[in-house]
């Protein structure tokens, strides 16, 4: 097995948590190699001091806060449910409710604006030109065509 | 209830058995508190982690498939919800700061003057400073390897990677504990 290979393999080595034919060979290879019986000896040491890093003290069991949080949550559900539930008695009338609601929010977004994007007569009447510079001229700056239209001809 | 195996409870937790939960947490809680303390180094981030993952695993019970093992599958969840502590945390300064210095300063307050006591605390001190440096992903591949001795298989399920990306992870994390250790190695 080549080095680099072995070294991937070293910490599940150490730990012994290799197949045993696979342990064999990496101590075959690791009697014949210095550098990787090096590399052996550092991962040792940072195996062991890593041993060093505190594990948590004793501690109650979090049984009684994780039931106080699914409570809460089957709570909010439920208060969600009863809500639905009085204004829409059954789910053919939310089903209902919800198209209606979307037919009339459509209707009253298109009634805006025309198809080929002038404006209704009372928007004309707050801003004459504004229509009109956007479908006449194009992706021109807004103050481009305000000045030109009011006789300067310099652009900001 | 104790004679059933941890993937047969699941099935009791998707039909929301609090009892089924209850004992579920009786055989696994510790090793997630292990993973979740030595993952941010504080007892009160360890504790409200182990809390998440209990409650995601109740809540995503129904999703649970049993081809997978469970002990692999709740690690999965645990190193997920590390990664996200991690990732608000660092929306959260004074977060992230508190939680290395934790430990030791607990240490320090209650520790005896003892040389020995003082000397092994720096150390430990030390090594959680140069775990801490460690990219979340790397960290939590060398804590699942050292302290909860999974295979690299489980482990890399865990992590949601392949084999090789693990074995990456681990190399390039046992190099940085390598330079960051050196020193104590050779008091050593």
């Amino acid at each position: 097995m080549a080095c680099d290979k072995i070294e991937k393999k070293l910490p599940l080595y150490l730990q012994g948590s290799l197949p045993e034919k696979e342990c064999r060979s990496i101590a075959a290879h690791l009697a014949g190699c210095d550098c990787c019986r090096g590399r052996l000896e550092e991962l040792q040491q940072v195996w062991r001091l890593l041993g060093g890093l505190a594990g948590p003290g004793p501690a109650a069991s979090s049984y009684p806060r994780v039931l106080a949080r699914i409570d809460s949550r089957e709570q909010r559900s439920g208060f969600l449910r009863s809500w639905l539930e009085q204004l829409m008695p059954s789910f053919a009338g939310t089903a209902a409710a919800v198209m209606i609601l979307a037919f009339v929010s459509g209707a009253l977004l298109s009634s805006q604006y025309y198809p080929d994007g002038t404006a209704p007569e009372q928007a004309e009447s707050v801003e004459p030109a504004y229509s009109e510079m956007l479908s006449e001229s194009g992706p021109e700056s807004l103050f481009t065509i305000y000045f030109k239209q009011n006789g300067e001809e310099n652009s900001l | 209830m104790h004679a059933e195996t941890d993937e047969s409870l699941m099935k009791f937790i998707a039909r929301k058995d609090r009892a089924a939960l209850r004992e579920l947490m009786r055989r696994h809680e510790a090793r997630v508190r292990r993973l979740t303390y030595r993952f941010t180094g504080s007892d009160d981030a360890a504790a409200e982690l182990v809390q998440d993952v209990f409650f995601k695993v109740y809540t995503a019970a129904g999703s649970y498939s049993p081809k997978a093992r469970f002990t692999t599958w709740l690690y999965r969840i645990t190193a997920n919800h590390c990664l996200n502590y991690i990732r608000g945390s660092r929306n959260n300064p004074v977060q992230q700061l508190a939680a290395p210095l934790e430990a030791a300063e607990a240490r320090a307050a209650t520790a005896a003057t003892q040389l020995s006591v003082l000397e092994k605390d720096e150390q430990a001190l030390r090594v959680r400073q140069a775990v801490d440096s460690l990219p979340e992903r790397q960290r939590l591949a060398i804590l699942l390897l050292r302290f909860e001795e999974l295979s690299y298989r489980d482990a890399a399920e865990a992590l949601s990677c392949s084999v090789s990306a693990l074995e990456a992870l681990v190399h390039r994390g046992l190099e940085t504990l390598k330079k960051q250790l050196s020193d104590m190695q050779k008091e050593a």
